[in-house]
């Protein structure tokens, strides 16, 4: 990010943290999509994906003057969208459904069976991933959150973390064996 | 199609794909999020939060007879607002949520006296029942409950504010004054090798394992040379605290196991430790205690273990060196005819994936050519013509010997009849 754009940064931010609605609409604008991702990564379904996000902007505008400008804005927005991911994830109580798992597993091989490792195929595999696996997947893989840090954030225990890691790798390894 | 290598190779190209990646949002979330965000704005918004928890009240209070926790449930969905966001944050989250908190109770109670005062609703009942049903609403709702509690806390520091600041601000030199003579060590599970230091606020005579080292200061640095526990002792006049410090020793080594010709795994002696591991400086597998692959390249290679789990460990390496299993021998004379032996030209050659050969004339005339070394070369033109000619001929020799890269030689043969 070039100086004059991180200045833009700070001072939308700034904005926004008086009040100001339009400074809000422009970082909804800025960093929407990449939110959105974020939400379907962990949510696998666009309802709930959109509730997550719409969760997360009203807890960015409200806390947003506690931003310190301490590290980047987008890394602490990241933040609050997997929180507020996780809590819509915790209040749906869902766990880990077997039959879910093996209701998957032909449609989506057949999916990715021909062309491109893309992104959308790649959000696709990830949000295939049952819903224990896929959380723990999403912070360890792509979010870079530590098993010590996914361990306290979902109260699990850290080897729980690993296995729920373990399996998503493995699920993917058997759904993706015709790519290695 | 394009193939990976390994599940990390994918996992790496799906985080970088999709830490990036990004979606269109769906249009209508904007004017739900600006909807809920307007209240906070400004003064038109106070209006909406007033009539917003008016209606909470209301539902509390027309189910507050029988069926309280429907009632309850609604209230506690409908205010996210109380919700304090991540629990990262600190004083100053609180100070925010005591302001929305105090702002929102006023109002509520304003509204209940107002107009639903049969409803026996006043303000401490009615956040009485707030924390009652939260409790009541086991799952999610430890922390709501907190929170909930919090904020009444809160509320009552509010009214408060200045006493307890100057509370905090009183206990703070107490707090120094207890910590005088207290060891601070940078690191209380050193690795050898490592330097720990430590403070203290007050000077006084330190002690490594009883043994004096230092007198009259408050900072010491120790470099540790040997795994165990070590006991630092500060004295002054009759006081004397202690601080232990334990110094980790790392040991692991690479077992290695050859399964076949080429294949090999690797794992590591302790059994505690996971490692990502490198062949030949290049990221094979990730944390994990073995590692199995296929070396096929005649040479040394190098498998390294980066242990991950291990605050005191290094690199580990191990080499495994692969034996040539072809040979070649390639003359450069030949005699057809001059005693009987050695009558065709072959190069001896074995274990090998590929070779051919080419002979050519003094005139640059191809005379022979083959891919079999066991056919060889009986100084005829492609071994059936005539005769050729005593001389030097240019020859092509390719190979590839097994696990090895293929190479190519251009040589003279020099061929003489008697």
């Amino acid at each position: 990010m070039s100086t004059s754009e991180s200045h833009d940064e700070i001072s939308l931010i700034k904005a926004c943290s008086n009040g100001d609605s339009k400074a809000f609409r422009k970082i909804y604008e800025i960093h929407s999509g990449t939110m959105y991702s974020i939400c379907l990564r962990y949510m696998n379904n666009e309802d709930e994906a959109k509730d997550a996000l719409q969760e997360g902007f009203i807890k960015v505008f409200k806390n947003i003057s506690k931003f310190k400008f301490t590290g980047s804005f987008e890394g602490w927005m990241k933040r609050i969208f997997v929180n507020s991911s996780i809590e819509l994830i915790r209040k749906r109580k869902m766990h880990l459904d077997v039959s879910e798992l093996n209701s998957n597993e032909l449609p989506l091989t057949a999916k990715i069976e021909t062309g491109s490792m893309d992104a959308e195929k790649m959000m696709t595999l990830v949000q295939q991933l049952p819903e224990g696996y896929r959380t723990v997947f999403n912070m360890f893989i792509v979010d870079g959150y530590s098993h010590k840090e996914i361990s306290d954030y979902l109260e699990i225990s850290e080897s729980t973390s690993k296995t729920q890691l373990f399996k998503a790798r493995k699920q993917l390894q058997e759904w993706l064996k015709d790519w290695f | 199609m394009k193939k990976f290598k390994d599940i990390s190779e994918f996992e790496n190209l799906l985080k970088d794909t999709l830490q990036g990646h990004s979606t269109p949002a769906p249009p209508d979330v904007w004017s739900s999020v600006a909807a809920s965000t307007s209240q906070s704005a400004g003064l038109l918004s106070q209006v909406t939060t007033y009539f917003g928890s008016a209606t909470n009240i209301l539902k509390v209070a027309l189910f507050a007879g029988g069926i309280a926790a429907v009632g309850i449930v609604i209230y506690t969905e409908n205010t996210p607002e109380i919700n304090p966001v991540q629990e990262t944050q600190d004083t100053e989250q609180q100070t925010d949520t005591i302001s929305s908190a105090e702002g929102t109770e006023t109002e509520n109670t304003e509204y209940t006296i107002a107009t639903v005062s049969t409803a026996k609703v006043n303000t401490p009942n009615f956040k009485s029942q707030k924390t009652q049903t939260t409790t009541s609403k086991e799952e999610k709702s430890t922390d709501l409950t907190e929170q909930v509690s919090s904020t009444t806390d809160n509320a009552k520091n509010y009214t408060g504010d200045e006493n307890s600041n100057t509370d905090k601000q009183e206990e703070l030199p107490t707090k120094v004054a207890a910590t005088k003579l207290s060891i601070i060590a940078s690191n209380l599970k050193p690795c050898i090798g490592e330097t720990v230091v430590l403070k203290s606020a007050e000077k006084g005579n330190w002690f490594v394992n009883d043994k004096p080292i230092a007198t009259n200061c408050n900072l010491i640095k120790y470099k540790c040379s040997e795994e165990g526990l070590v006991v630092f002792k500060l004295g002054k006049e009759q006081n004397s605290t202690i601080t232990t410090v334990y110094v980790q020793k790392f040991t692991a080594s690479i077992i290695s196991n050859k399964i076949n010709d080429s294949e090999f795994s690797y794992s590591l002696d302790n059994k505690s430790i996971i490692a990502n591991w490198f062949l030949d400086n290049v990221l094979q597998e990730t944390n994990s205690h073995v590692f199995t692959t296929q070396i096929y390249q005649v040479g040394e290679h190098s498998i390294k273990a980066v242990p991950v789990n291990n605050s005191c460990a290094v690199p580990i390496e191990t080499k495994t060196t692969i034996e040539r299993k072809g040979s070649i021998e390639i003359f450069d004379v030949f005699t057809p005819g001059a005693d009987g032996s050695n009558d065709t030209y072959k190069v001896e050659i074995s274990g090998y994936e590929n070779f051919s050969i080419q002979i050519f004339n003094p005139a640059g005339k191809m005379v022979y050519a083959s891919q079999n070394p066991e056919e060889g070369w009986n100084g005829k033109l492609f071994n059936m013509g005539n005769e050729c000619l005593n001389g030097v001929y240019a020859t092509k020799i390719s190979y590839t010997l097994n696990g090895e890269i293929p190479l190519t030689k251009n040589i003279k043969i020099t061929l003489k009849r008697p």
